[in-house]
């Protein structure tokens, strides 16, 4: 009688091993790449200057820093907190970014339009709202 | 295949398939947020990212496109070159500018003259747009200003595609309605690449496709005019557009008044019985347009006009108390309130 071969031989365990290890690694990648899904909500600061795309973290509370970004007008200055963002200052001639205040809520996003600067809370939480009308 | 390597096969494909899901990130929408149009635009599209990220590449790619032909503030955009042949000769318009005259042509008319994109004249003279913002006297409105505004001194032809500003002078200022057509064709490029579900919002002027993966009702918050990080409602919808006009967007003070940028085509002068209104219409180009037209009209008339169209309307007033058309209230989940 011819012997059946078991399912798995002491190899395969192996393959499967490294198999997984390589999902949880990829996974963990993708969590790091996507910074506001792994570590909490972050700050999205975008300028259609040289400055281009960065992400900044929230300050520990009882702090806060200032950012100077340049855009097309000039330097704007954000100012970050423990829970929040705004517009500190600004050369567009309006200055409704830094009337808008603070930002706090994940998926809040602000803007001065004239210096082409953005900022964004963002995060991998679920936004309450998928828009806001104004 | 031998029977020995059928668990490690099937154990592979499960450990890959579960690789490509995670990495592709299908589960989260894709989002992204751009400056154009003088605002800013955010576009969230939901599916499989090898249906949207190209898709929306190509969106954006023809909202630029698109602001490129009707921002008469830019001097190479088609609307430029009709305000500049004014009281001059037919000019020649694309379809995309044809269709824009077209639908304004139509507001005119069930507006009573409320949506009117020839009072640019007026908005240009307040300042807006420039920012030398100064109050105009009714003189300059009567004697200067207002002979130059009026649908009825612009002449279009479908056929031909042409157009013709009548009088030196005239000018047309699409703002409230071009952005909306732009959020509309946005949306038709994401919907059309197989995306389930997509909601394009420029500035708030928005427009929505489908349901969210949890079968669940887009939620759209409305701004509240008196803090900018706060609603004062909560709308839930679906397959539709949401457009807000307020008198805290874009103004100056002085005389102890605020002058803003929704003007009454027929006096050339701020309509002041509201703080914003906010439309629901089936798509962004129309809700642009009625929220500005129901501004201008002010709060009864515009109610009535937007009631007698059809078009689910809400004014909040100066006193902050609310009105609106019967159609609206089915938007609204609860009356609920609170911070974005």
């Amino acid at each position: 009688m011819k012997d059946i071969p078991p399912p798995f031989r002491r190899g395969d365990f192996f393959f499967l091993g490294a198999m997984i290890g390589l999902a949880v690694f990829t996974w963990w990648c993708f969590l790091v790449a996507d910074p506001g899904r792994a570590t909490g909500p972050m700050i999205l600061v975008h300028s259609n200057g040289r400055f281009g795309n960065r992400l900044f973290t929230f300050t520990t509370p009882g702090h806060e820093k200032r950012i100077r970004v340049e855009g097309p007008l000039g330097s704007s200055t954000l100012l970050i907190g423990a829970d929040f963002v705004r517009f500190l200052s600004s050369p567009c001639p309006h200055k409704d970014c830094v009337r808008y205040g603070r930002l706090h809520r994940p998926g809040e996003t602000a803007a001065c339009v004239p210096n082409g600067i953005l900022v964004q809370i963002v995060s991998g939480k679920e936004n309450p709202l998928d828009g806001i009308t104004r | 295949m031998s029977k020995s390597s059928i668990f490690p096969a099937l154990a592979t494909i499960a450990v890959l398939a579960f690789i490509i899901i995670h990495s592709t990130g299908d589960g989260a929408p894709l989002r992204r947020t751009v400056i154009m149009m003088d605002t800013v635009v955010e576009i969230t599209v939901y599916g499989p990212r090898r249906l949207t990220v190209p898709a929306l590449d190509k969106a954006v790619k023809e909202m630029k496109r698109l602001a490129a032909v009707l921002d008469r503030h830019s001097a190479s955009s088609e609307v430029a070159a009709l305000n500049a042949d004014a009281g001059k000769a037919d000019v020649k318009i694309s379809p995309e500018l044809l269709s824009v005259v077209k639908e304004s042509d139509r507001l005119f008319r069930i507006t009573e003259g409320y949506f009117d994109p020839t009072v640019a004249p007026v908005l240009d003279a307040y300042g807006f747009g420039r920012g030398d913002f100064r109050v105009l006297t009714d003189r300059e409105l009567e004697e200067r200003l207002l002979p130059l505004v009026g649908w009825e001194k612009f002449s279009f032809d479908p056929d031909h595609s042409t157009a013709r500003l009548r009088k030196h002078g005239m000018m047309l200022d699409f703002g409230g309605i071009a952005k909306g057509m732009i959020v509309d064709r946005a949306l038709a490029i994401l919907k059309k690449s197989g995306a389930p579900a997509a909601i394009v919002n420029a500035g708030g002027d928005l427009a929505t496709f489908g349901r969210k993966p949890s079968g669940g009702l887009f939620r759209i918050g409305i701004q509240d005019p008196d803090n900018a990080s706060s609603v004062i409602d909560v709308l839930e919808v679906a397959d539709c557009a949401v457009a807000t006009s307020g008198d805290y967007e874009r103004f100056f003070e002085a005389d102890g008044k605020r002058w803003h940028h929704l003007v009454n085509p027929h006096t050339g002068r701020p309509s002041r019985n509201a703080r914003s209104v906010t439309i629901v219409a089936p798509c962004a180009m129309l809700a642009d347009a009625w929220a500005t037209s129901v501004f201008a009209a002010g709060a009864r008339k515009g109610l009535r006009l937007a009631e007698e169209a059809g078009i689910p309307a809400m004014i909040l007033l100066p006193d902050r108390t609310r009105k609106s058309t019967s159609a609206f209230t089915r938007y609204l989940p609860s009356a609920e309130t609170g911070k974005k």
